[in-house]
């Protein structure tokens, strides 16, 4: 798949996925990349310039393997961002497909 | 590469970035491969899916120093936002277009070569092109901050190589070379649609300068004869393409 895509559709996946939990780094990073062949290290740049934003915030919580986990939480900017944008999505894939049915239907 | 090697390049590479923001992304890159071990995976697979450290550190960098001189715009921070979004081929060239120029003056005093501004002073034209494209192919955020630097890159790299050689050639051949010069417009154009805007309205000018170019280029080149057979099968082309084209969206 185009590398631009990818791109710009990793920040909505980020922001849906931490609306349903809580994700610590190495968690998150796993669920995408089973979804989204990319560089699993772009996803890291990727949630600072979120948490910078103000869309995402972070803790620390114990965990029994070895040193604390660092968990990713949604504010409720970042709430908003996700319901904006997964809105923006869904109305720009079905005008794709629209569009691209129209396409074949001449063919 | 190991998991301590992977760390180590990526520290390296934020250096000019505050400590505690050093060590908040360590704190997650070391955390990720504890959990990948866990999960029984090896230090090196996990390297390899994390990508370039390098290029993971510069894209934190770029976005520290911009977001840094978006809250406080000093001459430093934009500078230090400049030059942290600018892709490193872009000094490379420049430096070697100095060693280049220093190499020339020192033979110029040996009496080794005739060194004289008067042949080199088109480097000033095509350096800053060469670098314009470098930044751009070599940036880690290729594509997002730096794409406008194709088109003054694409002009100047065109435009230098062609005034290099007419200063050696005294200029002989640009009266009929000349209209790759408009050439040259239409290249950078065209970067800057092909490898980013894809907006459809760039291929206008680009299109048009091509074509103006493209017929004086031609006319200039050859006799008048042959210029006319070109120039008639051109406008039939162009023709029948306006012609269906506009049929097929009528059709529509």
């Amino acid at each position: 798949m185009n590398i631009q895509f990818k791109k710009g559709v990793l920040e909505l996946c980020v922001l849906s996925l931490l609306a349903r939990k809580n994700y610590y780094g190495y968690e998150l990073v796993n669920d995408i990349s089973k979804t989204i062949a990319i560089s699993e290290g772009t996803i890291y740049p990727l949630l600072r310039r979120l948490k910078n934003d103000g869309y995402v915030t972070t803790y620390l919580q114990e965990s029994q393997e070895g040193p604390p986990r660092k968990y990713y939480k949604l504010t409720p900017n970042g709430i908003q961002m996700k319901d904006q944008l997964s809105e923006e999505w869904y109305f720009f894939v079905k005008s794709v497909n629209k569009l691209l049915e129209r396409w074949d239907d001449n063919a | 590469m190991r998991k301590k090697e992977f760390l180590t390049k990526l520290r390296q590479n934020l250096r000019g970035i505050p400590s505690e923001e050093i060590h908040d992304i360590l704190y997650d890159f070391e955390e990720y491969f504890n959990g990948g071990i866990q999960d029984g995976r090896s230090e090196e697979e996990l390297a390899d899916s994390l990508g370039n450290p390098k290029n993971i550190a510069k894209q934190v960098r770029a976005e520290f120093m911009v977001q840094l001189a978006k809250d406080a715009p000093s001459i430093r921070n934009m500078l230090n936002a400049i030059f942290a979004t600018i892709g490193p081929g872009f000094f490379q060239v420049i430096g070697l277009s100095f060693i280049a120029i220093g190499v020339m003056i020192f033979l110029n005093q040996l009496s080794i070569v005739d060194f004289s501004w008067g042949y080199l002073w088109p480097i000033f034209v095509l350096a800053p092109g060469v670098a314009f494209e470098a930044s751009y192919f070599t940036n880690p955020m290729r594509g997002k901050t730096n794409l406008s630097l194709l088109i003054p890159g694409g002009i100047l790299t065109i435009s230098g190589v062609l005034l290099f050689h007419g200063v050696y050639t005294d200029f002989v051949y640009l009266a009929r070379l000349w209209p790759i010069f408009v050439l040259a417009i239409a290249f950078g154009l065209f970067q800057f649609y092909f490898f980013g805007s894809k907006n459809e309205w760039f291929l206008l000018p680009v299109g048009v300068l091509g074509a103006i170019g493209s017929i004086f280029l031609v006319r200039n080149l050859v006799s008048s004869q042959t210029f006319g057979y070109f120039l008639g099968l051109l406008l039939i082309i162009l023709g029948l393409l306006m012609g269906f084209t506009i049929q097929k969206r009528f059709k529509e």
